[in-house]
């Protein structure tokens, strides 16, 4: 009867330490919360606080810069110029961040996803894997328009508290 | 002894027990683990027991039948007949079940379950499992509103099925690439009764029940995929090297030097009107 009791506690404790490290592993308490809808403020230009176009600035290359005043030419003139986005293909990082729709945030443990309205999903890996590991063969990162992402949720002040 | 060796047993448990409700209330426990990414194992017909085409027997209206025989028709011919996909329409819902593309993942939270799907138009399909009501409207769209239940058929504490019905869905879609029709009505309601296998927790059953009005009664299949534990996601991007051009009612082709060709024998040009036609 002794023998019976011991072993009938002991498989309730393994039981229930079972439960307890299931629960434990999606304790998404610590995280910051991002649910909802985001949507942008300000414009959809690249940087919100310049103007479109020529406005913005950017720091291009001599070559580059050709380009770009070619493109804006090309719309001058009806065209649009160096803007795939007319042939619905997606916007692609770091473009994508404009959010001319709204977009949503996920946090899981190992990887928080972005979803957008009109653009491929983001996923971005928090699980701790290095670059190194997927940069060299045979593994290689086949590139996207969206991109592929690692970020590290690094705690400053105590162990369980992210940046935010 | 004993008594002490209960004792201390009741104590761990209490502990234990204080432990597991801190962790709450996002149980993932009681969640079924989904994932991973699921690939379809069936062919890319809606119902992956029949053969395509006209041998999937679908249970249409002498109406929609004849949209049907005509799509096959217009795609013997080299067209693509009923089949918006070909323009990178979405396929929407139950079509996105079929699982094109690089396969699809699942991300279960408490109020909401999400299906990202891999297919070339990268739909995204959100099952609310908050208890909510069916609003009382909401803008049709292809991958439609969806309101989900988690059940627990053993009544052991742990879900193991998510019931789903989706409504509100818009047109134009079909239920495969051979161009099987809805109803014009838009008023199409599936049913889905999602869980993984009992005999292999890496198998997925998708059990769909269509109910429209282009159907003489309602239609069940069952979708198969199986769960990839360690996957790595593809891009694939409907637009990015389309090379149907559809001008009206016509379906072109761009050939690999840029230029648009027919896509069956005698195929008239589209109407230029709106060029110079003196420039040549």
């Amino acid at each position: 009867m002794q023998h019976r009791n011991a072993l009938a506690a002991m498989a309730l404790m393994g039981a229930l330490s079972m439960a307890v490290a299931g629960a434990r592993a999606q304790d998404l308490s610590k995280y910051p919360d991002w649910s909802g809808q985001w949507r942008r403020i300000g414009g959809i230009q690249w940087d919100p606080g310049k103007p479109l176009g020529r406005g913005q600035q950017p720091p291009l290359m001599p070559e580059y810069q050709a380009i770009f005043d070619a493109s804006l030419a090309d719309q001058g003139n009806g065209g649009q110029g160096n803007n795939a986005r007319f042939t619905c293909i997606p916007h692609g990082m770091p473009r994508a961040m404009t959010a001319t729709f709204p977009f949503e945030i996920i946090i899981q443990p190992k990887t928080t996803y972005m979803l957008f309205e009109n653009q491929p999903d983001r996923r971005i890996y928090t699980d701790g894997r290095d670059w190194r590991a997927i940069s060299s063969p045979p593994s290689r990162v086949t590139p996207s328009v969206i991109g592929s992402r690692m970020a590290q949720a690094a705690s400053i002040c105590s162990r369980s508290r992210p940046v935010t | 002894m004993h008594v002490r060796a209960s004792t201390g047993a009741l104590a761990l448990v209490a502990v234990l027990g204080l432990a597991f409700a801190g962790a709450q209330p996002i149980d993932a426990g009681k969640y079924p683990d989904l994932k991973g990414k699921w690939i379809r194992t069936t062919a890319a017909t809606f119902d992956p027991s029949k053969p395509a085409g006209l041998g999937q027997q679908a249970p249409l209206t002498q109406e929609y039948q004849k949209i049907l025989e005509a799509s096959l028709a217009d795609q013997a011919r080299g067209g693509q007949g009923n089949n918006p996909m070909a323009a990178c329409i979405p396929p929407g819902m139950p079509r996105m079940m079929i699982g094109y593309g690089g396969g699809m993942e699942i991300v279960t939270t408490p109020g909401l379950t999400y299906m990202l799907m891999g297919e070339p138009m990268l739909q995204l399909r959100r099952i609310y499992t908050d208890g909510r009501s069916w609003p009382e409207n909401f803008d049709p769209t292809f991958s439609g509103y969806s309101i989900g239940k988690w059940q627990e058929p053993d009544r052991d504490g742990r879900f193991q099925m998510l019931a789903v019905e989706t409504r509100g869905l818009k047109s134009p879609r079909s239920y495969d690439s051979s161009g099987m029709p809805f109803h014009r009505d838009n008023q199409a309601v599936v049913k889905e009764r999602i869980f993984l296998d009992q005999a292999d927790p890496d198998v997925l059953r998708d059990e769909m029940t269509v109910i429209d009005h282009a159907l003489t009664r309602s239609w069940t299949v069952t979708r198969s995929y199986h769960r990839e534990r360690n996957p790595s996601w593809m891009e694939t991007i409907c637009g990015e090297d389309e090379h149907q051009v559809k001008i009206g009612k016509e379906q072109y082709f761009l050939s690999g030097d840029g230029y648009l060709m027919p896509t069956r024998k005698d195929q008239t040009a589209p109407d230029l009107k709106y060029f110079n036609q003196s420039q040549k």
